[in-house]
């Protein structure tokens, strides 16, 4: 009886560990995704697995992409933000009680830039960019990361790969 | 004779094959005064022994009842938590099954881009959108920087002065000479 009352504990828990394991980004994204006033990107491991097979000119973006396991970005459309939902407010507390650490924050007019990252074996494992203000935004990073590549990539994709950017949305 | 006749009925007895003449003849004999002590002394009390069984008691029915109730109620009661841990265990397959469900509903297991090039767009984009962020962070920090290479320069002109001193030194040990020089050019 007391094996059978075991097994059923076991059974009753292992679910709730497997749902405790989510990640306050986790928690966020499901929480909105889909919500009216709200954006959502989800750019899978498999997809990059893709990305790094095309051809690119540009060496070093292409070694970065290779290390980047996905990407999430979550955006409230400031327009239709009728809720006064502030993604900054509510994940920040989350973040750094799960061991996330502070990176840096930039501090501007329309709203404090917040960076996170969340460390494994001594490499960072996620990057998240936490937007502050009205059009509060939440950009996730998962891979291998690469900091010093990812802040040199503005310096080498110039004007000229924005306005191919532009040409493809369209 | 008779003794061993009795023995063979006492034997008989214990093995139930004896009819109710023959346990009522082997009753009468060990109450009797005929009967051995070796006899009576182990088997004297099948004399005592009623000749028919006793009659329940009034209350036996009642009493067995009761034992009955008892056992079906142990019974309902095994059942009950076997059926609990039954629907427990359910339950938590449930339970379980909607959470790995959940999981795999949940966003990040879907693509936003099922093409490539648009997806390589948005990395850019956003990766972009970091970088500026992060750089946006960190130009101050290349003013620490310069800060850090006066640093270093001063450090250059320090060791410029190390030099000069040793030299200067080296001039100071020259002019030690010097009165020497001048006290042999005077004689």
């Amino acid at each position: 009886m007391k094996k059978q009352v075991f097994i059923l504990i076991l059974l009753a828990v292992l679910p709730l560990s497997l749902h405790a394991q989510k990640s306050p980004v986790d928690e966020l994204f499901a929480r909105y995704d889909g919500k009216d006033g709200f954006t959502s990107v989800f750019i899978s491991s498999k997809m990059f697995s893709l990305l790094s097979r095309i051809d690119s000119n540009d060496e070093e973006f292409r070694n970065l992409v290779t290390r980047i396991k996905g990407i999430r970005i979550l955006s409230i459309d400031s327009a239709r933000n009728s809720s006064g939902v502030n993604l900054a407010a509510e994940l920040m507390p989350k973040l750094q009680h799960n061991g996330y650490e502070e990176l840096m924050t930039v501090k501007e007019e329309n709203g404090n830039v917040f960076f996170m990252i969340r460390e494994v074996g001594g490499r960072i494992a996620e990057l998240v960019m936490v937007t502050g203000g009205e059009g509060s935004s939440v950009v996730s990073i998962q891979g291998d990361l690469d900091l010093k590549t990812i802040a040199s990539l503005s310096d080498s994709m110039g004007i000229n790969e924005l306005e191919n950017l532009d040409k493809v949305r369209k | 004779m008779e003794q061993e006749k009795i023995r063979e009925l006492i034997g008989r007895y214990y093995r139930g094959e004896t009819s109710e003449e023959e346990e009522l003849t082997l009753r009468k004999y060990l109450g009797s005064a005929a009967a051995p002590a070796s006899m009576t002394d182990e088997d004297g009390y099948l004399a005592i022994a009623p000749e028919r069984m006793p009659e329940p008691s009034e209350d036996f029915d009642a009493r067995l009842e009761a034992v009955t109730r008892t056992e079906t109620r142990v019974t309902t009661s095994n059942g009950r938590r076997r059926l609990l841990a039954i629907i427990g265990t359910a339950a938590a397959a449930v339970a379980g099954l909607w959470l790995i469900f959940s999981q795999l509903r949940s966003p990040g297991n879907g693509d936003t881009f099922s093409d490539p090039d648009l997806a390589m767009a948005e990395v850019k984009s956003i990766l972009l959108t970091v970088s500026e962020n992060m750089n946006a962070g960190t130009t101050q920090l290349q003013q620490v920087g310069t800060i850090t290479v006066s640093l270093d320069e001063l450090n250059g002109l320090r060791n410029i002065n190390g030099l000069v001193g040793k030299n200067l030194s080296r001039l100071r040990y020259l002019d030690g000479l010097k009165p020497e020089a001048e006290n042999k050019e005077t004689k």
